[in-house]
């Protein structure tokens, strides 16, 4: 046995011989290297050769961002310098635990300021007035509309101006209509159900929070009105796929590669999607190679009685607050605010390039994959008008995101939309109150937003009113 | 029919037992179906077993041997590196924390001395803490001693286990303490009767042990998704995140990477379930 055991032991000393001995210098000794966590895509390879050339004493090595290990990795000091942060609840999160360094005494100086990037984009790079982050692109949905399938149900075109109505209608026929070909087609490819109540929430000029956060508004109204429009697309008009439905017919990814794909390979007629989607055409272009030419975009729906509107989001880096490294860190910034990136974007359509001057109109959007200029417009027009969600300093913004998704889940399997958006505003209510009664920090940013004096029952008039005028 | 089986209960056994055993393979049959399906065949939906479109090429794909389909480039994946780590570090994990444990399953059982039984209380304390809980602390121990992104990082601290003590002791308890004392009186020394008496005889619970915890290593993913951000130390189930993209999961060379990744486990556990089935049974007798 003692044998068999020493033998064992060579083995693994060999072993770790090799794996050690076999490793690469990843690290470049004549230069700061600044590691991006980012997400994995080979259009990052370019990026970080274009940074490369414009700061030729600074290395970058990517690395693949991981929401789970961030906050643990950046709170022990080994975190990366630059890391992307995707919707405004990560981002949030990150502010309120530290992880992301404050911009604001930089950003002027050294040419990333809001100001840089669209306006509608200051309340997704800036927390309580602070900026804490700037684009790497800049993303709403707009419609794109396989026109064939529609022709082939006798389904109406879109029309500018149109109407949530005039989508259902269409999506109604593409789904009634006996099609042309013989083929059966999905009305609404979603890839992401969140995202479409999100997009419908903003449409109805609905919000999260009450202005000063204190208060969910999920029960009011405009979040009301949205969630059934969510409810009878899903399971009145049946014209999308539920999650759970979308998750059963396909290999649907962690970022909606389902839905998409069944988009680009011309099963689908419609799909909400931002600019990025067609990043992916070329792949499906030997599949269907009539796929540009069918393709079409416009601005989302509007809700009756109110402009279109969309959220706008962004994939924005921050500077890790406790990189060794922030000088470098922000020379990232400086390049994510130039032309020269910007033009990057323009070029392999990952979504609207950070700076606005560079995308002034469809024309300055033509690249390789899409050189009609009508069909970038939509996605300019969206980012412009559109704005980011709200979220609350007073309550974890992750926990309410995945209450929202719940809330959207139970919908889809037929919990009715008024009864389920007033149970998780309770719930997000609650959790603002003992939050509050918890946290001295944030009673005194309490005092601050309302003027006066915290105590524990601040809420109860509110709630007493709420009572009265609640059906 | 019936007369293969004793009586009708055994027939309605059978059955129940079969659809049971059908259903639990149903997901690895589907996964090595899938991995030899085209991206096309997959995305297309519906639910068949066999490929239409048989592509094996998935595999050399994922080795970067071919070109991936939708790119036309090859994978910059280090998936063969992936493989030896998980090897690796499965084996080494294993190999230390067998020695350990012996080590000390011999000093709970075999040896007296002041305090044995509340130490290994407290031993078997450690057992109580879930070991979420831990991984903060532990992270935070393995920045100080400066191990992340290091093979020590994710060995070390896998290489000591209450489990596996517990496990030998009752195994070694079960061996008459007369060996030992002929020994003694043979002029062994303690380490002597550990090597030459105990440790042979404790051989199947060893084995036991060994195979548990290199099942269990070898598909560690949370605490090596931590440590490590530098691909070349990715085990396997690290690994396989990688083919999660922005571009959409490519789900056939998942599969096919997944069936890559747990054929060793099944044709391990194929060969020593009886060691397994041993061990799990000795976790569960009280001492």
């Amino acid at each position: 046995m003692k044998y068999i055991f020493l033998a064992c032991i060579l083995l693994a000393g060999a072993m770790y011989a090799f794996a050690v001995g076999s490793l690469e210098t990843i690290e470049d000794p004549n230069r700061t290297t600044i590691i991006w966590s980012t997400d994995r895509n080979p259009a990052r390879l370019l990026q970080v050769d274009v940074f490369e050339r414009m700061f030729p004493q600074l290395h970058v090595v990517v690395e693949k961002r991981d929401e789970t290990k961030i906050i643990v990795r950046c709170a022990t000091g080994t975190g990366p310098d630059v890391i992307d942060v995707g919707d405004v609840f990560e981002f949030s999160t990150l502010v309120e635990a530290g992880v992301l360094m404050d911009l604001t005494p930089y950003a002027e100086r050294m040419g990333f300021a809001p100001d840089k990037t669209y306006a509608s984009l200051e309340g997704a790079i800036t927390y309580e007035g602070r900026q804490y982050r700037f684009p790497c692109n800049v993303h709403a949905n707009a419609v794109i509309y396989n026109r064939h399938i529609l022709e082939d149900h006798d389904a109406p075109m879109p029309q500018p101006g149109w109407t949530w109505d005039d989508f259902v209608a269409s999506a109604l026929a593409v789904r009634n209509n006996p099609s042309k070909s013989g083929q059966e087609h999905i009305p609404l490819a979603n890839w992401l159900s969140e995202w479409v109540f999100q997009d419908l929430l903003i449409s109805h000029g609905g919000r999260f929070f009450s202005d000063d956060g204190l208060h969910s508004a999920l029960a009011e109204e405009p979040a009301l009105a949205s969630m059934r429009r969510f409810r009878d697309m899903a399971l009145v008009d049946d014209i999308m796929p539920t999650s759970a439905e979308a998750k059963s017919l396909s290999s649907q990814g962690g970022w909606g590669s389902g839905g998409i794909a069944w988009f680009f390979n011309q099963q689908a007629a419609y799909i909400f999607i931002g600019r990025w989607g067609i990043v992916r055409i070329p792949a499906y272009l030997k599949r269907n190679p009539q796929l540009k030419e069918r393709m079409a975009s416009i601005v989302m729906p509007r809700a009756a009685g109110r402009p279109p509107q969309v959220g706008v989001r962004t994939r924005a880096a921050g500077i890790n607050a406790k990189s060794e490294r922030p000088e470098e860190a922000m020379a990232f910034l400086q390049y994510l605010a130039s032309d020269d990136y910007s033009a990057l974007i323009v070029k392999d359509g990952d979504s609207l390039p950070p700076s606005p001057a560079l995308a002034g109109s469809g024309q300055d959007l033509t690249n390789d994959i899409i050189d009609r200029e009508e069909f970038h417009q939509p996605f300019i027009d969206a980012a412009r008008t559109g704005r980011p969600l709200d979220v609350s300093p007073f309550v974890e913004s992750q926990i309410v995101k995945r209450w929202i998704k719940e809330a959207v889940e139970s919908v889809e399997n037929g919990a009715d939309p008024d009864e389920e958006l007033r149970r998780t505003a309770a719930e997000v209510d609650a959790r603002i109150r003992q939050n509050l009664r918890r946290r001295p920090e944030l009673q005194a940013k309490f005092e601050a937003v309302t003027g006066r004096p915290y105590h524990d029952d601040w809420w109860r008039p509110q709630m007493a009113a709420t009572d009265v005028s609640a059906p | 029919m019936l007369t293969v089986f004793k009586d009708r209960g055994a027939l309605i056994r059978f059955i129940a037992l079969g659809l049971l055993g059908f259903i639990l393979a149903m997901p690895f049959v589907w996964m090595i179906g899938a991995s030899v399906k085209s991206r096309a065949e997959i995305e297309a939906g519906g639910i068949h077993i066999v490929a239409e479109d048989f592509n094996p090429e998935n595999y050399p794909i994922l080795f970067g041997q071919l070109p991936e389909p939708m790119t036309g480039e090859k994978l910059q994946l280090k998936f063969g590196r992936w493989f030896f780590n998980s090897f690796f570090f499965a084996f080494t994990t294993t190999l230390i924390q067998v020695m350990t444990s012996a080590l000390a399953a011999f000093a709970f059982s075999r040896l007296r001395w002041r305090g044995r039984d509340s130490v290994f209380l407290l031993y078997l304390g450690t057992m109580m803490i879930p070991g979420l809980t831990l991984m903060i602390p532990n992270f935070q121990v393995m920045v100080w001693l400066d191990f992340l992104n290091t093979y020590h990082g994710l060995i070390i601290p896998a290489s000591f286990t209450a489990f596996g003590t517990f496990l030998l002791r009752q195994f070694m308890l079960g061996i008459p303490t007369a060996l030992d004392e002929a020994a003694h009186i043979d002029g062994a020394s303690n380490w002597q009767i550990f090597l030459d008496v105990i440790l042979p005889l404790a051989r199947p619970g060893i084995i036991a042990l060994a195979m548990i915890t290199f099942l269990f290593q070898y598909q560690q993913f949370f605490w090596p998704l931590i440590m490590l951000n530098d691909q070349q130390f990715f085990p396997l189930p690290v690994g396989l995140l990688e083919l999660d993209s922005t571009f959409g999961q490519q789900t056939e060379l998942i599969m096919a990477a997944a069936t890559i990744t747990v054929a060793p486990l099944i044709v391990l556990f194929i060969v020593c379930q009886k060691f397994l089935v041993r061990g799990i049974q000795l976790g569960g007798v009280k001492g």
